[in-house]
This record gives C-alpha cells, sequence and structure tokens, in this order.
C-alpha cells in the first residue's frame, strides 16, 4: 500500500455518504473520472478571471499580449539561479501570475461537461432524499471526515 | 535543493487518485499510486540529502519543474513579497468604483454602511469625468463597479456615466469593463437592457440570502415588506438581457435556507446563473444584528455548499486557486477609486457611505478642503509583515486577504477560506474538470475537415 507522507490532506467537509452516492451514480452512468489523466500537464495559472468569472465557451475577455511584466513563478526573480523573464501570453490576458500552460480547452468543453453533469444529477436525484445529508446550522459542529 | 513551503498533497473524491498543488506556482497535477510514490520518494530523498533521486524519474521532473522543488537559493517569501510590490508598480489601468448614491430602499439587519440620501448631482457627474479623464492612461483599461447604497435608485446617473465613460475609454483606446453591486428590487428588464446595451458589461450581483422564508427575513424594504418575489422575477427578466450573479450573504441563521434557494432558482429556469455564497463579518460598526460564522465554519459550509450545487446541476463554479500578484483590492491599489456621490474619494467599499468630509480626497474640485493624497494610508501596506502569515501554507494565495480587516490584526491577516477548505476547493475543481475531460474521451475523435 502507498505510503501517506505526512502532510497528506484526507479530510473534508463533505458527508462520505453524499460522496458514495455521487460515486455510485456515476457507474449508473458509465462515466468514469478516476483516470489520472486529468491536468497531466502541469498547469501553471489558470484562464479563469480571479473572480472566477470567465464564461463557460467564452475566452472573448483575453487578448493576445497582454501579459507583459507578469513574474514567471519557476524563473522566480527571487532564484538567483535562474533569470526572471518576461512572458507573453500567446492568446489569452491572464489576470492571474502568470502566462504559461494556460489553455481555454477545458472550458470549451462546457456544452459536453454540462450534458454529462445533467446526466449524473438525474442519476443522483432518482437516490430517495433521506439519502443525502441535509446543509444546515446543525452540521456546524460536525467534524471533518476523512475522504 | 529543498522542498516548497506551498505543496498541498490531498485525496481526490475518487479512490486511488491524488492531487498535488503548489500554491506559489498554481501548478497542479493529478497522480496515481504510482505518480504518489514517485512523489514521497522525491521528497523523501531532498529531505534527507538535499538532492533528487538518481536517476529522476519523469514525474519527479515534472514536480522539479512545477516547484514543488526548488533550489535551495531560492526565497519563496521573497518572491511573494516581489509579485506584491512588483504587480502594484506595474499596474496601469484605472479601476473605479461608483456610488452613485448610498440611499437604500433595503433595511437589512446587517449591512455594513449607514444610508444618508445623498445622491451624486449633474455637477459630481462632470467633476467625476474630469477625474477620469486626467487619470485615464492610454491604451490601458477602464473598470467599474456600479455600487452603493443601492445604485439602481439613482439609475438617471448611471444612464448619463456609462456611455460617457465608455466613450473615454475608446477615445483613449482602453478595453471598458463594468459590472454592478445591487439588490436587484429595481433591476427591471428595460434597466438589465440598457446595461447589456453599454459594451463590456460583466454581470450583475444580486444578493438572496435564502427562498423567501429566509431572505425576506433578512432583506426586507425600508417599510418591512418582503422582496424575495419581486427580486426572483427581475432575475428571470434581467438574465434575458446580463448574466446574473446570486451571492448569499450567509451567517448561522440562513444556512438551513440554502437548498431552498437552489429549489427556488431551478423552478424558475435560473440554473444557469452562478451562485455563491458571501461571509456577512463585522467590517464596521454599522454592522446590526447577526450570528457570525468562524472563517473555519464558513469554510466548511462553502465547501458543502458548492458540492450541494453540483448536485443540483449548477456549476460549481470551482476555480484553481490562483497565487496572487499585485495590489489586494481597490483600498491598496494606487489606481483603484472609491467615488461616493458627493465627491469623496475613498479606498474602501466599507467607506463609501461616508460623508465627503470624511473622504481622504476629493474628485470634485468644487468641495473643500481640496485633495489630499488618498492612497497615502495604504501606500506602505506590507503582507509579509503579519508573522503567522508568513507561515502559512496559503500565504501566496492571498497575500493577507483582505487589507482593511488584516489591519485591524496585529500578528495575521484576514484568512481565506482556501487556509481551512484548500483540499476541498482543489477536490471540487478535479471533479468538475475530470468529468468534462471523460465526457470528451468517450466523444469519437473528431473527423478532419473535408475540403470540396
Amino acid at each position: 500500500m502507498t505510503e501517506r507522507r505526512a502532510g497528506y490532506d484526507s479530510k473534508s467537509a463533505i458527508d462520505p455518504q453524499d460522496l458514495a452516492n455521487m460515486l455510485e451514480a456515476m457507474k449508473q452512468i458509465g462515466l468514469d473520472i478516476s483516470v489520472p489523466a486529468v491536468n497531466e500537464e502541469a498547469r501553471i495559472g489558470n484562464v479563469l478571471y480571479a473572480s472566477g468569472g470567465c464564461d463557460p465557451h467564452d475566452c472573448s475577455g483575453f487578448k493576445p499580449g497582454s501579459c507583459s511584466g507578469v513574474t514567471c513563478p519557476t524563473k522566480s526573480s527571487a532564484c538567483p539561479t535562474e533569470s526572471c523573464s518576461t512572458k507573453v501570453c500567446a492568446n489569452h490576458t491572464c489576470q492571474s501570475v502568470s502566462c504559461e500552460k494556460v489553455s481555454c480547452n477545458n472550458y470549451h468543453h462546457w456544452e459536453s461537461r454540462a450534458s454529462t453533469h445533467g446526466a449524473l444529477v438525474e442519476a443522483m436525484s432518482s437516490l430517495p432524499d433521506g439519502s443525502w445529508s441535509q446543509l444546515s446550522s446543525r452540521s456546524l459542529s460536525a467534524p471533518d471526515r476523512a475522504t | 535543493m529543498k522542498i516548497s513551503a506551498y505543496n498541498c498533497l490531498t485525496s481526490s473524491f475518487v479512490p486511488g487518485k491524488h492531487l498535488a498543488f503548489n500554491a506559489l506556482t498554481g501548478a497542479f497535477l493529478s497522480l496515481d499510486d504510482e505518480r504518489l510514490d514517485d512523489y514521497a520518494t522525491l521528497l523523501r530523498s531532498i529531505d534527507a540529502t538535499g538532492c533528487p533521486p538518481d536517476p529522476v524519474r519523469p514525474f519527479q521532473k515534472t514536480l522539479i519543474e512545477n516547484g514543488f522543488v526548488i533550489p535551495d537559493e531560492c526565497d519563496e517569501q521573497a518572491e511573494i513579497s516581489n509579485r506584491y510590490h512588483g504587480g502594484k508598480a506595474a499596474s496601469r489601468g484605472l479601476g473605479l468604483t461608483i456610488a452613485p448614491t448610498i440611499t437604500c430602499n433595503f433595511g437589512c439587519s446587517y449591512c455594513f454602511q449607514s444610508h444618508s440620501n445623498t445622491r451624486m448631482d449633474d455637477e459630481r457627474i462632470d467633476d467625476l469625468l474630469t477625474f477620469v479623464e486626467a487619470r485615464l492612461e492610454a491604451g490601458t483599461s477602464l473598470s467599474v463597479t456600479w455600487f452603493g447604497g443601492e445604485p439602481l435608485g439613482a439609475f438617471d446617473v448611471i444612464e448619463k456615466l456609462a456611455p460617457r465613460l465608455h466613450a473615454l475609454a475608446v477615445e483613449r483606446d482602453c478595453t471598458f469593463g463594468h459590472s454592478i453591486i445591487t439588490n436587484g428590487y429595481l433591476l427591471t428588464e428595460p434597466r438589465a437592457a440598457f446595461l447589456a446595451s453599454i459594451p463590456g458589461f460583466g454581470d450583475a450581483q444580486v444578493t438572496l440570502d435564502g427562498a423567501r422564508k429566509h431572505h425576506d427575513a433578512r432583506r426586507p424594504t425600508l417599510a418591512g415588506n418582503g422582496t424575495f418575489d419581486r427580486i426572483l422575477e427581475n432575475l428571470v427578466a434581467a438574465a434575458r438581457h446580463i448574466p446574473i450573479l446570486v451571492r448569499v450573504n450567509v451567517d448561522r441563521r440562513n444556512i438551513d435556507g440554502l437548498e431552498d434557494l437552489l429549489d427556488a432558482l431551478i423552478e424558475r429556469g435560473l440554473r444557469n446563473v452562478g451562485v455563491y455564497l458571501g461571509h456577512v463579518w463585522r467590517y464596521t460598526d454599522e454592522v446590526g444584528a447577526t450570528d457570525l460564522l468562524t472563517k473555519e465554519e464558513f469554510a466548511a459550509i462553502e465547501t458543502r455548499f458548492k458540492f450541494l450545487k453540483f448536485r443540483k446541476g449548477f456549476a460549481i463554479g470551482s476555480s484553481l486557486p490562483q497565487p496572487k500578484r499585485g495590489a489586494l483590492c481597490s483600498a491598496d491599489s494606487s489606481n483603484s477609486f472609491v467615488l461616493g456621490p458627493g465627491g469623496g474619494i475613498f479606498n474602501c467599499w466599507n467607506e463609501a457611505h461616508r460623508d465627503v468630509h470624511q473622504a481622504p480626497g476629493r474628485y470634485s474640485p468644487a468641495a473643500e478642503p481640496p485633495p489630499g493624497d488618498v492612497k497615502q494610508q495604504w501606500a506602505g501596506y506590507e503582507p509579509s509583515a503579519k508573522p503567522a502569515c508568513r507561515s502559512c501554507h496559503v500565504a501566496p494565495l492571498c497575500m493577507t486577504g483582505c487589507p482593511w480587516e488584516a489591519a485591524k490584526l496585529n500578528d495575521r491577516g484576514d484568512c481565506i477560506s482556501a487556509r481551512f477548505n484548500l483540499a476541498d476547493q482543489l477536490r471540487l475543481y478535479d471533479l468538475e474538470q475530470s468529468i468534462a475531460l471523460a465526457e470528451k474521451a468517450r466523444q469519437p475523435p473528431a473527423r478532419p475537415t473535408e475540403i470540396v
């Protein structure tokens, strides 16, 4: 079994039964998200606006070459052995710290995500009401649970 | 080499999958058990010898490239400080929060403002435009947030200002963006259509504190009448023209109503609006009766609410946490200003309701005394001066958080939710992204375009 290093965080505020319900619903519709190919390419930064307001399927807010002056995190000005080069984002304006390896690809999958998400929501809603935990002030004292 | 102070390694929602995030670089990786072993082996080797294992496996190389392990010379705290000060110095666009009026038609128990009847007159409108003309640098950006009081209580001011500000931005070859924060009671369809007609409109943030029962108890009109039904009607109509973002201000009193609110939005066909939680907090002395959640409690509720949204078919709206750069908000930014209706310039939204005589500066030359150095109060703000923040694993994401609140605390900043729920934020982000990518993998590859 894989050794769990100190600092491995497995606590979650979400009820494990809710997660089990979700995974069961995924199984029902044949949705497998266990493959660790997600963001296999390391992503530095994100194309989302800081407020999370990047509309799905809409990257119109990003303009070419507007990221000048951004510090590339892996070539930090605080690292004397590496030069800090100004990066220019090829096709987008980044409002976050970095311009490297950003992509709108994930957001262009929104329509298909909506379709899959819709099927999953339907499968989850077919479970009886009592299957899910309630979001209430009474749950405030509940301890975090391991996922 | 040494281990970065800003690594987060966590389980995902899916058994056998793990997530690694570095808060300084923003790098985010998903790992299977084999990669988790690579991660553990690399960090163990660095810890013991200061060197990576030999040979370095490809995934370990990825971890090094993305800042999970860094050269000994790297000073990560210096980098955070550089990003703050460097970003501030490089910032050029003009950001304005404009309060056309401080009047409000609501009597919310937890409001942080006191409301006078001040509203912007034509003379102040001209002064404001003069102020912008003098400060808007060509080829940059002009960003406007309509704020109040209730900004739609002086809609005629917005009608006068918005087209002129847009025209000025175009004339200076600047991008223009505007959005509005409103209680939604006066957001009629024609008004939404007008806002949409001025290019660059982002969204209207409207507050609903639950379904009717909770909302009406917390956000009545000044006369004490309910407002939920009318706001919901307005949102249905306004959503035909502009993006809507629903903010839910939570304390202990309305958590029980969150699910009912989502159901009410679904019932009215508003599942596509963004919904997020705001933390009711005692920002100013004006805040009245409330029952505050602690930061940690809020973070837990926020996580559960995001999962509830997902379960109900709303977008979670989980963005990957991003390292900050530059000013934290309008208060410590050298080129962002809060402009009150009476001619006063303020730094923070929490001051917008104050009288012009309490303002640190004036945009109206007619007002006395003459303008001072508005930004002096925050010019020397130093995020790295908070001892507790120096050892915090999310410091690059917040840089002390809200400077207004951080200024009240000696040893630490105003903690953001990520301090308590970073792992869940990463899991929720991974969940949404994974569903999109799993769907993509199931689709047949696109056929090559045929040239006829």
